[in-house]
């Protein structure tokens, strides 16, 4: 703390004769800051619903995925259907939570790509339903030529 | 705006009681921290504690420019720092008003360095601190043109110890800066504005 008899600390104590007093501007600048956090609380406010919603919003939509994802690996079944022996497919046959079966032809709109398992379990087959209904199994690299045997 | 705010404030934050607005009530460690964590997001609670360090803030920024206007501007942008600032405030032994302190430290002294770019405000400031004309509010006004001739680093050292009182620690710990630091800039702060005093006497 500053001594009085340092000229410095003696002339730099003057200054603690300043006070500020601005009643009008206090009162001018305390609206303007109530006014700030009003702002604050009302964006904190929006803030949260918004984030409520948004994690509504998540959790409706993942339980939507869920549901529709079981529902597809739970009740259809995708096989190759009638082939014209080169991998072509034109029928995607499924089956029903009730057992039911039901073949389907490939509307001109349809188009994906469905794996098949083959019968030994170890490879499995792609079939690309195209967008003209014509479903085709990806070209298959070439066997290699037999080696002579000496 | 409420006109009757403050009193309905004012009743509010005392009838709990846990909080009183006395000034020694607020300064406690534990009732300042309880006010400034409701002042996160209440409004009555933010404006106890403007009204509680409004006066200090602004004398010390008054000290510190000598400008009324400047002054009022500064006040605004120190406490709406503040509204902006306190969710992220962390009490860590720093008092409330010291936080302000630092926050009114930065305003000015970008203020002041602003200042320093026009030589012909620091020769006569727009607003003589005190309106009465007096042998004493010339050497005031001739120790604030002093003051803001040296580095505002050096200005803000000088003023938080020797003016506002604050201990060599407080200060260190209020400018976010080693005690070491502070006595370094009390020396030089020293020595500057001895030799401004010196040549503008």
């Amino acid at each position: 703390m500053a001594t009085s008899n340092d000229p410095i600390e003696a002339r730099l104590a003057l200054l603690r004769e300043v006070s500020w007093n601005r009643p009008e501007h206090r009162r001018q600048l305390e609206e303007k800051l109530m006014l700030g956090v009003s702002d604050r609380a009302k964006w904190w406010g929006w803030l949260t619903t918004k984030a409520a919603l948004f994690l509504g919003i998540v959790l409706l939509g993942g339980m939507a995925a869920g549901a529709t994802a079981a529902w597809i690996y739970d009740s259809i079944r995708v096989e190759p259907g009638e082939s014209d022996g080169h991998g072509n497919c034109r029928f995607v046959i499924t089956d029903d939570a009730t057992g039911e079966q039901e073949t389907t032809e490939f509307l001109p709109e349809d188009s994906a790509f469905f794996t098949i398992p083959n019968d030994d379990g170890e490879a499995s087959t792609v079939i690309a339903v195209g967008a003209d209904g014509s479903g085709h199994a990806p070209p298959s690299p070439p066997e290699p030529p037999p080696k002579d045997e000496k | 705006m409420d006109a009757t705010f403050p009193i309905v404030a004012l009743r509010r934050l005392t009838d709990d009681g846990s909080i009183s607005l006395r000034g020694d009530a607020v300064r406690d460690p534990e009732h300042e921290a309880r006010l400034v964590e409701r002042a996160r997001h209440d409004r009555e609670a933010f404006a106890a504690l403007y009204r509680e360090h409004y006066a200090a803030i602004g004398a010390y920024l008054f000290r510190r420019s000598g400008d009324v206007h400047a002054t009022e501007d500064l006040l605004s942008e120190v406490f709406l720092a503040a509204l902006r600032g306190l969710p992220r405030y962390r009490t860590r032994g720093v008092p409330f008003r010291n936080w302000l302190y630092r926050i009114a430290t930065r305003e000015v002294n970008r203020w002041a360095l602003r200042e320093r770019k026009r030589p012909e405000r620091l020769a006569s400031p727009s607003e003589i601190m005190d309106t009465r004309k007096s042998a004493d509010s010339d050497d005031r006004a001739w120790v604030q043109r002093c003051l803001l001739a040296i580095a505002p680093r050096y200005q803000a050292a000088l003023t938080l110890h020797y003016v506002e009182g604050l201990s060599v620690d407080e200060v260190a710990r209020t400018l976010g800066c080693r005690p070491g630091t502070v006595k370094s800039r009390l020396a030089r702060g020293r020595a500057a504005l001895d030799r401004v005093m010196r040549t503008r006497r």
